[in-house]
């Protein structure tokens, strides 16, 4: 009845929350409500991507679950951007759905610290004594704590919509807590509602896959979790497969303009735009009939697929019949229709850096209800919410990662310091460091960060290991030299490395533009007759080939933040005659402080920022 | 930059040395017009903005001068707040006076230099480039510079920045989809869609450059430079242009071992016209740098002249290049203009305009109308084609081919809109340099985040050139050299 601190949902946020406080000692309670099951994963079957690979990694690095979990269910790898260089490389792992919430339940059940409560609540109070009082059906007390973390995804004042029909709930067959503010009066929402959408579920025995082209599990790919065997994999693979839309299918969505909530006017709330529902991209271009639709399989036993790039909230036969016009769906059998979801989100800008509120100490918030999307971006707040819930019940040091060093960081810094007015997603192009914050280096990254929770586990002597390994190679890197001989010369021609015309270093050599690092360092240490595990071997190779652009890009980020701190009057600018109409709309509404604030509003044009940049500071 | 306060501030603009009728004081910054009734014999409360008034300065009773006080309110003046024009009689000391008369119970100071200006910029009256262009507009020296900063003041080439910046904005993001979203639109399409951006950026860029290229030192003051072998005539010729008798001429080959120049007007324009030691080789090693420095003088040169005796053998250092205009001399001869035709044709000087002229006796020099012209030879780019050479005594003619051509050289390159601002035309040079290295590499770059980082750098160069990376530094750039009063 009594913890220390109770997480509320038991979602990708809530299951890192409870987890890394439970880890660090915590008496902690997940509460979640009686029909959801626990680590579900309601849209895309995958785990991972450009990004936010990198910040399922840090999780990882941290002691979180969610690439252990990854790893379990995991039944298709690919390496995203594999051809275009080290740095911009993202792993993703299409999972089977229900491997993975049964393990994220065995886990999170089976650890001392964590009870897991299965009941609905309705309201949070505070009582006199400062803690937190946690009230199910007809006012019974469900718990008490002295911190809390408030994981609700989309279920408060959740809205779904598929055609004309709307239905109160979090997602399909689940339905919504109440409003935000009947459940915690005194938190600020942020007065709007935002959007998402899901596809249709299909029925994988109803598809013609010849007609698509097959995307294997690429073995390659490096499993999330740092303690499991890099290649192995726990399932067996699966094939994705790929497949377009045509003329016919955004013909029938363009017929049918006035059934779609989006845009007849019953959704008002504001959906992402980099993941558009399939009415979006029919109406928003016009131009373009083809779109991707990846075939992605939901488990290994389940006949349900997910049709990715065809999210839609259009009536239930005008999705089957524009569906089925998509080669090789011809004769598809729906599982589910699609549907958006409206839900409340919370004011970010009244958070710490921690998560936690500033009017209300030791509540925090973590996941989709601050305007987040992606389990990848809910996990990594779960962690930061709970560590800090954690580090703050224990008496410590707030823990707040730096946005030069991990997407975690970038994205806690992005929620915070600014107002948005659509739902958030992690992308490298919000990084200031993108050379450096890559998936191979998690451990250089966020092993300084995991030694502040003073724990000495299996993940704690791996990463003090790697570290030493990695130092010691680097060293070797830069100290060991190769002189102009000619017994050298001949060996850089015979490998070919290139004309060898001065005395040079390793590291110099890994640098070289034609040369792949990573082979050239394994070449070189398998020539000396030196082990290192792969991993670091690879981090180590990476890091000197791009040391000169990742210094580079750290002096011009000083440069902006020099820049960003500056501080503006957002009044003088929605008054100047000199600056768009619609540039002052956006500042009215977000009313920045700074100008590194008044960059990050969605189209500000540049002409604006530079005439704030030579007039205004 | 020091920062300056907000006090009001008073200015003679119109220069406190120089005696002059009128002279114009501006006085900025003042809460209101009322405030400053104890300096007049009239109460300003009722003058209604930008309509003149006469008025009496008084200094405790006495009156000073006698002024025209014009106010401009608040926005609506030149520097955003309440602004008073008076124009005073234009003596120094009565100017000195009526500046002490302000400034001496502390309510205005003096203004430092720009400080109106800066106050303008602080008030949203302008922007960072119009000041820039304003900067051009009082320091002209000539007309390109001037009318340079009256676009900049219009926003004309502040306009084409942005539209620079806008594309960069598009490139960068290009880079973004390839890393971000080439799954969702296709590999392909992500790539075409760089390539394709970055070709914008860059043409825009390279159209930008080119209005660089000028040879700005040679544009700001124009020279015109005579060249040509050791005593082909160039004094002569020098002396002939000028009308006047300056430089030693003697029949010694090579007396003219340092320069000479001179200041001539041509149709409104200033050039300076030089004159250069004779290009021979010599072991006279202070022959040698005075050559050196011709040749030197001859690149750096708006119009190049090239002098030419066609009784001497015609062999000139490789330097000599790009010439301008031709002037064949010592044609008073019979049969020098076969030899004029056949260097012609030997060195290729086909097209380019130039003149036969000659002396009535061979290395004397006698009064203007002594010279025989012997008319034109090709100014094809003056729409007239190859002129045989005709016999006339009138010289004028001659001189009047020269100054149109020059003039219409000058004319062709003002229309190519040069970009004069210095600080200006060095950024957009160190863009373009980095865009056009990027431009023959990036294509062997598979390497999408040393891309990316490249075209960061040329985003670091764009916002430069806006003043977006460091408004501080160009803002002390524009200041440092501004005249009192604006």
């Amino acid at each position: 009845m009594n913890y220390n601190l109770v997480v509320v949902g038991g979602g990708h946020a809530g299951l890192e929350a409870a987890w890394i406080a439970a880890e660090l000692g915590l008496k902690t309670a997940l509460v979640t409500g009686p029909n959801v099951k626990i680590g579900s994963t309601p849209c895309n079957p995958a785990i991972g991507g450009v990004g936010k690979g990198q910040v399922v990694r840090e999780i990882d690095a941290m002691g979180g679950l969610m690439g252990r979990l990854a790893d379990l269910s995991g039944i298709q790898y690919r390496i995203l951007n594999e051809s275009k260089g080290y740095a911009v490389q993202s792993t993703r792992v299409q999972l089977d759905k229900d491997i993975y919430a049964f393990n994220a339940e065995k886990l999170i059940s089976s650890h001392k610290n964590i009870s897991v409560i299965k009941e609905k609540v309705d309201k949070i109070e505070k009582s006199n004594s400062g803690s937190f009082l946690f009230f199910g059906n007809s006012k019974s007390l469900i718990a008490e704590s002295e911190k809390v973390v408030v994981t609700t995804g989309t279920f408060l004042g959740g809205v779904l919509h598929r055609g004309s029909e709307k239905i109160k709930g979090g997602r399909v067959g689940s339905p919504s807590s109440k409003n935000l503010k009947d459940l915690f009066a005194s938190v600020k929402t942020l007065g709007k509602k935002f959007k998402t959408g899901t596809p249709p579920r299909l029925n994988k025995n109803t598809i013609n896959f010849s007609k698509m082209t097959p995307q294997p599990s690429d073995l390659s790919a490096k499993n999330f979790h740092c303690l499991h065997k890099p290649n192995f994999r726990f399932l067996p693979q699966v094939e994705c497969y790929l497949t377009r839309t045509n003329e016919k299918t955004l013909g029938i969505i363009r017929e049918n303009k006035e059934d779609s909530p989006i845009f007849n006017g019953q959704i008002t709330g504001v959906g992402p735009r980099y993941c558009p529902s399939i009415e979006d991209k029919a109406f928003r271009y016009p131009d373009r009939n083809t779109h991707h639709v990846f075939i992605e399989p939901e488990g290994l036993e389940t006949h349900s697929v997910y049709p990715n790039g065809v999210s839609t909230s259009l009536p239930a036969d005008i999705q089957e019949s524009f569906i089925k016009t998509i080669s090789g769906l011809e004769h598809v059998e729906f599982l589910v229709h699609g549907y958006a979801v409206e839900y409340d989100v919370v004011d970010v800008t009244q958070l710490d850096e921690t998560l936690q509120s500033q009017d209300i100490k030791g509540l925090y918030f973590a996941g989709q209800i601050n305007g987040t999307s992606g389990y990848e971006e809910a996990a990594g707040q779960g962690l930061i919410a709970g560590v800090n819930a954690a580090l703050s019940f224990l008496g410590k040091e707030p823990l707040v990662f730096d946005r030069m060093d991990s997407y975690i960081g970038v994205m806690v810094g992005d929620l915070t310091s600014n107002k948005r007015d659509e739902p958030y997603r992690l992308f490298t192009a919000r990084s200031e460091n993108r050379l450096f914050i890559r998936e191979d280096n998690v451990i250089n990254r966020l092993a300084p960060y995991r030694k502040l929770l003073c724990q000495n586990n299996e993940l704690d002597k791996y990463q003090r290991q790697y570290l030493e390994d990695y130092d010691l190679l680097s060293e070797l890197c830069e100290t060991y030299l190769y002189k102009m001989t000619s017994k050298n010369m001949s060996y850089f021609n015979k490998m070919g490395y290139g004309p060898l015309e001065e005395n040079i270093t390793l590291a110099e050599l890994l640098k070289r533009a034609d040369l792949d690092p990573v082979e050239t360092l394994m070449k070189e240490l398998n020539n000396f007759g030196i082990k290192f595990l792969d991993s670091c071997v690879r981090s180590v190779a990476i890091s000197k080939k791009y040391a000169g652009y990742i210094k580079r890009a750290s002096t011009e980020a000083e440069k902006i933040k020099k820049l960003s701190l500056k501080k503006i009057n957002w009044e003088a600018l929605v008054n100047s005659t000199n600056i768009s109409h619609e540039c002052r709309l956006r500042i009215k509404q977000i009313r920045p402080n700074s100008f590194g604030q008044l960059r990050q509003i969605e189209g500000i044009r540049p002409a604006t920022l530079a005439f704030v940049a030579g007039n205004f500071i | 930059m020091k920062l300056f306060d907000e006090k009001p501030i008073i200015a003679c603009s119109s220069g406190v040395e120089t005696k002059c009728a009128i002279s114009l004081l501006r006085l900025s910054g003042f809460r209101d017009i009322a405030s400053l009734n104890k300096y007049f014999d009239k109460s300003l409360d009722s003058f209604v903005p930008r309509k003149s008034y006469l008025v009496n300065i008084v200094d405790k009773e006495q009156v000073l001068d006698q002024a025209l006080l014009t106010f401009f309110q608040g926005q609506k003046s030149y520097t955003g707040e309440n602004t008073v024009e008076l124009s005073v009689h234009g003596n120094p000391i009565n100017v000195k006076r009526i500046l002490k008369l302000f400034t001496a119970d502390g309510f205005f100071r003096l203004a430092e230099p720009g400080e109106f200006t800066y106050r303008a910029l602080k008030n949203q009256k302008l922007t960072l480039s119009q000041v820039e262009g304003l900067d051009s507009l009082l320091n002209a020296n000539s007309e390109a510079v001037f009318s340079q900063g009256l676009s900049l003041l219009r926003g004309d080439l502040h306009a084409s920045y942005l539209k620079l910046l806008e594309l960069y904005t598009s490139l960068k993001s290009s880079v973004e989809l390839m890393i971000d979203f080439s799954e969702d639109i296709g590999e392909e399409v992500a790539l075409s869609n760089f390539v394709d951006n970055f070709r914008r950026f860059y043409d825009h860029l390279e159209s930008l450059h080119n209005r660089t290229k000028v040879n700005l030192s040679g544009f700001l003051s124009p020279s015109i430079v005579l060249v040509g072998k050791t005593n082909a005539g160039k004094s002569t010729i020098f002396n002939l242009l000028l009308n006047t008798q300056r430089s030693i001429i003697s029949s010694i080959p090579g007396t003219t071992r340092d320069y000479i120049s001179e200041y001539i007007d041509i149709e409104g324009v200033n050039y300076k016209l030089v004159d250069t030691a004779g290009l021979r080789s010599t072991e006279d090693s202070i022959e040698a740098e005075g050559i050196n420095l011709a040749i030197d003088i001859y690149k750096k040169s708006f119009f190049k002249v090239l002098v030419i005796n066609p009784y001497e053998s015609f062999d000139l250092p490789g330097e000599v290049s790009k010439i301008d205009f031709i002037i064949f001399s010592h044609c008073e001869k019979e049969g020098s203009l076969d030899l004029c035709d056949k260097i012609i044709s030997e060195a290729s000087l086909e097209g380019i305009p130039g003149v036969f002229i000659g002396l009535k006796e061979s290395g004397s020099i006698g009064p203007l109308q002594s010279f025989k012209f012997f008319g034109p030879i090709g100014p094809k780019n003056l729409g007239t084609g190859p002129i045989g050479p005709t016999k006339n005594d009138n010289i004028r003619e001659a001189l009047d081919l020269f100054e149109r051509v020059i003039s219409s050289r000058y004319k062709e390159l003002m229309q190519s809109d040069p970009i004069v601002v210095e600080r200006h035309s060095g950024v957009i040079k160190d863009a373009y340099l980095y865009a056009r290295q990027f431009k023959d590499t990036y294509k062997k770059v598979d390497d999408v985040g040393i891309l990316s980082s490249e075209v960061n750098v040329l985003g670091e160069k764009v916002s430069e050139l806006i003043g977006i990376v460091s408004p501080d530094s160009v803002l002390n750039n524009v200041f440092i050299n501004f005249c009192i009063g604006k």
